[in-house]
């Protein structure tokens, strides 16, 4: 069974920190707005990716794991 | 560049860590206070004490959150609780109203909560995010770096703790207030010579902000001159003159000490492990390990405090509100239930966010710019200096300090430029 990794960000919460963007800049950065922007595409099984959403100082960032059959409906944002 | 940073001699004045500066700080105290937190860990992890008194010291203490003598003190030693702590603004603040005669904080980032924090740190944070690091590379810190390496390089020896680590952060923040490195040297003069000297530092500035209004340039200044407030009506309105200058401070006081001691920190780190120097040398992209491990394992400030607002619970303690709360980050960074070995220094584990920058909504503004100038300036040092080790005639170094802690020294000895190895 394969899994499929997406990530929400809560832009309100978001203070612009860049912590995510230090721990894995392949997939976020911080727009001229000073918010998260989701940049590249969120690959299952990526530990930076995980660790930037753990680290997030303002939990803005939820890390959403599905199985195969559950991915039909979050394919569209990978 | 001008030539004030060729006088080691005053250089090494300025950044005395055993100075009376740093009494209040925990000064020369080399005590290591690593199997104490464990020990507090393990009873705890929260103690109804404040972090010094288990460690034994009885001087002076003035640090945030500290000394409040009139309130109940408590504080964390495990990553969770300490996290928390930091997190969970609805119960710990960094700003409660005075009672008796205690101080009243200053309207700073460092004392405002909730939106009132938000809205002040927005104005300056686009400029501290990962993609404005190169703009402070290129801008401040390689040519401080740079002077810095020159005068060191030919002289075959230095204490690179003063010498090198100390003024970077000074003069990478100075230089982005448009100030020249003599300015910079004057005002370290004068809040060394008299803590409470903001005067030189005013005095400097104000004609830099006046300009600055007048006609913009590409700097931190520049910034804050055009920064706009939006009040709670809606009304938009730009920071006057003492807002600016109260915010540089800020800046130059929370940007310097940390980001010198945690380099010099960083620096003994490697020197002692040559095998990792080594290994970072051929790849300066290491440093990226080193400086989080670094951060993790031996962090310059190791606990920072919060104000209860309401009665709480941590770790089944009661909290009542109006206590001080310290989270012993130090202690958190090296909590077993999260890193393996947690008292090695080994860059190569796998990484694993720590609270060495902090967490919630005060997390360090500084850290990508921190970790910049820490990794420029050691990678050139490495890079610069041939055969770079540890003085084997030298005193052993120590770390020292309580609430600020850092290098006594790195003296260190290199082949020196243009003489044969």
């Amino acid at each position: 069974m394969t899994e499929t990794w997406t990530v929400r960000t809560d832009r309100d919460s978001c203070m612009g920190t860049g912590m995510c963007a230090f721990l894995a800049p392949h997939v976020f950065d911080v727009d001229s707005t000073g918010r998260v922007t989701v940049i590249g595409p969120v690959t299952a099984g990526d530990d930076a990716v995980r660790q930037a959403v753990e680290a997030c100082p303002m939990s803005a960032l939820e890390l959403i794991i599905t199985n195969d059959e559950a991915s039909n409906l979050q394919g569209d944002d990978q | 560049m001008s030539n004030a940073l060729a006088d080691r001699e005053r250089l090494r004045r300025l950044f005395d860590l055993r100075s009376d500066v740093y009494i209040s700080r925990g000064g020369a105290f080399d005590v290591d206070p690593y199997p104490t937190f464990h020990e507090l860990r393990e009873s705890g992890p929260v103690h109804a004490h404040s972090p010094h008194e288990p460690l034994g010291w009885t001087g002076p203490v003035f640090f945030q959150g500290l000394p409040y003598p009139d309130r109940p003190h408590f504080t964390a030693y495990d990553f969770e609780t300490c996290s928390t702590i930091l997190k969970d603004d609805e119960h710990f603040v960094t700003n409660v109203p005075p009672i008796g005669n205690e101080q009243v904080l200053p309207n700073t980032i460092l004392f405002m909560d909730g939106k009132e924090h938000r809205a002040h740190r927005t104005l300056v944070q686009p400029s501290f995010i990962p993609a404005k690091v190169a703009w402070w590379l290129d801008n401040w810190i390689r040519g401080s770096v740079e002077a810095l390496i020159d005068s060191i390089a030919p002289t075959g020896s230095a204490d690179l703790n003063l010498d090198l680590c100390a003024p970077v952060p000074m003069l990478t923040i100075t230089g982005s207030f448009g100030l020249t490195d003599d300015e910079a040297l004057q005002i370290r003069e004068a809040v060394t010579s008299d803590l409470g000297d903001t005067t030189t530092m005013a005095r400097l500035l104000a004609p830099i902000i006046a300009a600055r209004r007048q006609e913009p340039q590409d700097d931190l200044i520049t910034v804050l001159t055009q920064a706009e407030l939006t009040d709670d009506d809606g009304a938009v309105h730009r920071l006057n003159d003492i807002e600016i200058l109260t915010f540089a401070f800020v800046l130059l006081a929370a940007g310097t000490g940390t980001t010198w001691k945690q380099m010099g920190i960083t620096l003994w780190a490697l020197l002692t492990h040559p095998e990792t120097m080594e290994q970072v040398r051929q790849d300066p992209s290491l440093m990226r390990g080193v400086i989080e491990e670094s951060v993790r394992w031996m962090l310059t400030d190791p606990a920072f405090s919060r104000f209860a607002v309401k009665d709480t619970t941590l770790a089944g303690v009661h909290i009542p509100a109006g206590a001080v709360v310290h989270a012993c980050l130090g202690a958190a960074n090296r909590d077993p239930k999260r890193w393996d070995r947690p008292d090695e220094f080994d860059p190569f584990r796998p990484m694993k966010p720590h609270l060495g920058f902090g967490f919630g909504p005060h997390t360090c503004l500084g850290m990508h710019v921190a970790r910049m100038e820490m990794t420029h300036a050691i990678n050139t040092a490495l890079a610069k200096l041939p055969n770079l080790r540890l003085d084997p005639n030298a005193p052993a170094p120590q770390v020292i300090g309580l609430y600020e802690r850092g290098m006594d020294t790195v003296p260190v000895v290199f082949d020196a430029a243009g003489s044969a190895s």
